[in-house]
């Protein structure tokens, strides 16, 4: 078990990070999964997470959207300090993330998960549905979730697969859906957990032109992924995990010609 | 009509309006199971229970010389509000354990109108509750049915029926997308809850009598056959399922069956239901109308999304 610090003692968020980590400590059994890792993420940038597969990454993601519960240290997003997070709180305060293995409703069509996601409608309440004077508020934001969704789909290259179930769709349309679905959701942060993993050279292309420009639109990324052209050319900054600790940060130039991460990721070939 | 009987000896005319109205009654319960089950993926082994609020609701109001309306607003607040504490510990158990949870609540009501007999007369029962005439029966279960078949369906392809229907999917996916699972959930136990009581409440009206013997395991049981055959997810095939489990249980009472099982029909009818429900898991799953996936923009609102 990692030492608890107080919060007087962690050191207060810069202005500029939308978010940061102060040595966050998970352990899992005798495994030691993150090991004091502290990060920031400046807003409006792209950052970017890599490392070995089991250093951490995941893991992160997960301590840092409730799913998973830390030992130790401190989370704050948008300057304040979140003590217990849970997954939908985060993503109402604009925290959304990806999961590495895609999460989405089999039995759902593409379209139908681009409307699902953009958040608050007179659509979702039990009540509002059944009483006919909302009939055309319903109506019209139904009108522009298909508006939305449309768009998205055509953006990502499913529209071809717009109205197929979830459930038929290949691994990395997969990735692109779930891509779409947390921009869909109008976050503020995004955390990515390999978005491109799978999906073929020309989408790739697309997926980073995207977010750029959700970037541009005011959106900050943090980002995991092993295809490393992608994170260098993507990321403002790398952080670099290996066995739950952060071993080198930096720019992506550094962190490609950092001995350490050459030795324990990137490999001498690259 | 008078030379066909069935086992009771009751005429063509009798059978065919009991089973219109339990077709009904029993519509009831399975929409509102098909909701929680269906659509949001609540696996409630205690559906019967909303159905036996509605009930109880009824006699208790009757055994303490209340008005009717009395009852039938009971019924129907006790059954949104049991749906709704219901939905409460969802929160923290897995499907299969809320399952088990729901068993034991059915089974507690059970136990509690047996045992606590200044409610509604104990294991006994309460008999001669007010009848109420047939037309008004089946118009408010025409009407209720009706109403909730097209509500579902209208439902299911807006934002609240998607925001479920991911429930049912992949529950991380909407916690990922800011929705509060429990509200959701808290909504259509609510909802669902309330339509079972209402379930209830005809059938006492219709029967005259209440005991604890009406509302057992079995009930359960047969409406979730009733939603599988008929088509989880799909409202119209819902329907079907019930008609059709109806059909066959009154069928039987027609079949020289006697001589096979010494009389004991209800035995041979469980059998025979237990059989069914085999084959269906075995060849067809999805049930016979199977739920539809929702498509743009023919979908629901398609005529107006179209206009955009």
């Amino acid at each position: 078990m990692g030492q608890v610090s107080r919060p007087q003692d962690a050191a207060p968020p810069a202005a500029t990070d939308i978010l940061r980590t102060d040595r966050l400590t998970k352990s899992f059994g005798g495994v030691s999964a993150l090991d004091q890792v502290s990060i920031s993420v400046r807003t409006g940038a792209i950052t970017g997470i890599i490392g070995p597969n089991g250093s951490g990454k995941s893991t992160l993601f997960d301590v840092i959207t409730g799913i998973v519960r830390r030992d130790a240290g401190h989370i704050w997003f948008d300057g304040r300090e979140m003590d217990k997070p849970t997954l939908d709180k985060c993503a109402r305060h604009g925290l959304v993330r990806t999961f590495q293995v895609p999460r989405v409703a089999a039995s759902m069509t593409v379209l139908e998960h681009f409307m699902l996601a953009p958040p608050g409608a007179p659509g979702e309440s039990l009540g509002q549905v059944v009483a006919p004077w909302r009939f055309r508020r319903i109506a019209s934001d139904e009108r522009a979730r298909f508006a939305g969704a449309t768009s998205m789909a055509q953006t990502l290259g499913l529209q071809d697969v717009a109205n197929e179930r979830a459930s038929s769709l290949s691994g990395g349309q997969l990735k692109l859906l779930s891509v779409g679905v947390a921009l869909m959701a109008r976050p503020r942060l995004l955390l990515l957990d390999e978005p491109v993993a799978g999906v073929n050279a020309s989408m790739i292309e697309v997926v980073m032109r995207l977010l750029r420009k959700a970037c541009a639109e005011g959106v900050t990324v943090l980002v995991i992924e092993h295809n490393m052209s992608v994170m260098w050319e993507l990321c403002e900054k790398v952080h670099v995990l290996h066995a739950g600790r952060v071993i080198a940060e930096g720019s992506a130039a550094e962190m490609q010609n950092n001995r350490l991460v050459i030795d324990a990721y990137l490999g001498r070939s690259t | 009509m008078g030379t066909v009987r069935n086992v009771a000896g009751a005429g063509v005319s009798e059978v065919a309006q009991s089973t219109l109205i339990f077709v009904g009654i029993y519509g009831m319960l399975a929409l509102s199971l098909n909701l929680q089950y269906g659509l949001t993926g609540l696996l409630n082994f205690g559906q019967v229970v909303f159905f036996a609020v509605g009930g109880y609701a009824v006699a208790v109001a009757y055994a303490h010389h209340l008005p009717d309306w009395a009852g039938i607003a009971g019924g129907l607040v006790a059954g949104a509000g049991l749906g709704i504490g219901m939905a409460l510990p969802s929160r923290r158990l897995a499907e299969e354990f809320w399952a088990l949870l729901s068993l034991g609540v059915a089974a507690f009501f059970i136990i509690i109108v047996t045992n606590v007999s200044w409610l509604a007369n104990g294991s006994l029962g309460e008999y001669g509750i007010t009848l109420w005439p047939t037309p008004a029966i089946a118009i408010v279960l025409a009407g209720a049915l009706a109403s909730l078949t097209v509500g579902t369906e209208l439902v299911r392809k807006v934002q609240f029926g998607r925001v479920i229907r991911g429930i049912r999917d992949d529950a991380l996916l909407v916690q990922s997308l800011g929705r509060s699972v429990l509200r959701f959930r808290t909504a259509v136990l609510g909802a669902s809850g309330a339509i079972g009581a209402l379930g209830g409440i005809v059938y006492a009206h219709w029967i005259t009598y209440i005991n604890p013997d009406a509302f057992g395991l079995s009930v359960t049981l047969l409406v979730f056959t009733m939603v599988l055959l008929g088509g989880s997810g799909n409202s119209y095939g819902v329907l079907v399922g019930v008609a059709l489990m109806q059909l066959l249980s009154v069928g039987l009472q027609y079949l020289p069956f006697q001589a096979v099982t010494g009389g004991d029909l209800a035995l041979l009818q469980q059998a025979i239901y237990a059989i069914a429900l085999m084959l269906l898991l075995i060849f067809r799953r999805q049930g016979l109308l199977p739920e539809r996936t929702v498509t743009y923009p023919r979908a629901g609102l398609g005529r107006w999304v179209r206009r955009a």
